[in-house]
């Protein structure tokens, strides 16, 4: 299935280096191999926690067909799990919802508790009669996926069989440490989806790369030029960029926001940019972060779900909600500067004769780490 | 052994539809609702905390 794609070219040194052929980006075989061998074989990003806040908060998540559910049980856990009733395979959360005590099938009413385990079997041993020996709950509980949440950002292993994420990504855990404190969603206005006409890796690949910057993003550049921007590489793991000039948004009466705790000087006009493998953009900045989690939908689309968090609730700082929608907007027109790169190299990936392309020694670094990786992923699998 | 169509098995059928109902909403009755069946050999007893 699809393995006639050659990646040798791909996995050499970036200076002699090609990038991925075409069909990675327009065949939907290729889609399906990489979602089998690539998004569930590893960590991806699949939804937020904040969008279950309570216990008993559910939420619904078609994730590449499959259907998922995250739910927040009473202990304050949350758990993901396949959103298919063990009896006859109905779907047992249709949209987000608040349970109260237990999920009922709307099929045959089997209930299952918060934490997945089958609680009743309504008449399953005959009108009234609701335990069978042959209907063991025990084993019927609901499949639970593996997941991890880092950054509010829900992480899925589909495939069960990765290393722990906290093993997998230990060095930008590590790397980030400083920022690893209450990160606070912005509310509704810190919230948005770009729905983009492009296959999901192109997404990744403009993210981490500050090349394009001076061209795509100009007013970027009148402060923060490329060269004040470092490459991030961690083979094998994420890439990125970082800038040496981050400057806070400020409002019309010279506010800021707010800190992050105990940041060390290195964050004052340092900020970091990075592409967590396979589908997840973060942004680590001393005043607020966000996470832009990319949704593959199909071949040649992808919604980007992007939100923003501060240092203080905004409950707490309601002085700071023009400033908050200011952010959101500056971020979301740089987001949208991006939009036509990547539904053009979309595009541009129809040429027949595109051999994957020529990477820039000194600029592609981080595209083309990004590149090794998939191409690592799908060797591996198929062997 | 309950009969076919004796009041004992339209008893566990409504007692069963009430339980579904107040698992489903976490209702206290679910407990009383619980005992009964499984003293009529029709349900498993709740987990403790459930
Ligand atoms: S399919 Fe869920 S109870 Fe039958
Ligand atoms: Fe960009």
């Amino acid at each position: 299935m699809g393995a006639h794609t050659d990646l040798d070219a791909v996995m050499t040194p970036v200076a002699t280096a090609r990038g991925l052929p075409n069909e990675h980006y327009v065949s939907d075989q290729m889609f399906v191999e990489e979602r089998n061998a690539v998004l569930f074989k590893s960590w991806s990003g699949i939804g937020f926690a904040k969008d279950v806040p309570e216990p008993g908060d559910a939420k619904p998540i078609d994730f590449l067909g499959m259907p998922l559910v995250m739910i927040r049980d009473k202990t304050g856990e949350l758990g993901v799990f396949q959103n298919t009733c063990r009896h006859r395979g109905m779907i047992l959360i249709d949209k987000a919802k608040k349970i109260e005590g237990a999920i009922r099938c709307p099929y045959h009413s089997w209930c299952y508790a918060l934490n997945g385990d089958l609680r009743a079997t309504p008449h399953v041993g005959g009108p009234g009669n609701n335990i069978h020996e042959d209907i063991k709950r025990d084993e019927l509980g609901l499949i639970r996926i593996r997941s991890f949440v880092w950054r509010d950002v829900v992480f899925v292993n589909i495939s069960g069989n990765a290393p722990e994420f906290t093993e997998v990504h230990a060095d930008l855990i590590a790397r980030w440490s400083e920022h690893d404190q209450p990160l606070y969603h912005g509310g509704p206005g810190s919230s948005f989806k770009l729905p983009v006409k492009t296959n999901w890796k192109l997404a990744v690949e403009n993210y981490c790369e500050s090349y394009h910057l001076p061209w795509i993003h100009p007013g970027l550049n009148s402060y923060s030029r490329l060269e004040d921007h470092y490459h991030i590489e961690k083979q094998g793991e994420y890439s990125g960029q970082g800038t040496l000039v981050y400057r806070q948004l400020t409002g019309e009466g010279g506010e800021v926001f707010p800190d992050f705790r105990g940041l060390s000087d290195k964050w004052d006009e340092g900020a970091e940019y990075i592409s967590l493998f396979p589908n997840v953009l973060f942004a680590a900045q001393r005043d607020h972060a966000y996470a832009i989690l990319l949704e593959p939908v199909s071949t040649c689309e992808t919604i980007e779900h992007v939100e923003i968090y501060y240092a203080s609730p905004p409950e707490e700082t309601p002085d700071l909600e023009a400033l908050r929608d200011k952010n959101t907007r500056q971020w979301r027109e740089i987001f949208e500067e991006d939009i036509f790169v990547v539904e053009g190299m979309q595009k541009g990936r129809h040429g027949a004769m595109f051999d994957g392309g020529k990477f820039s020694p000194a600029m592609d670094g981080p595209t083309h780490l990004f590149h090794h990786w998939v191409a690592s992923k799908l060797a591996e699998a198929r062997g | 052994m309950v009969q076919a169509g004796s009041d004992s098995e339209a008893e566990c059928f409504y007692l069963t539809h009430a339980y579904v109902f107040a698992l489903q909403v976490d209702a206290t009755e679910r407990i009383e609702l619980n005992a009964r069946l499984v003293a009529l050999g029709r349900e498993a007893p709740l987990p403790d905390g459930a």
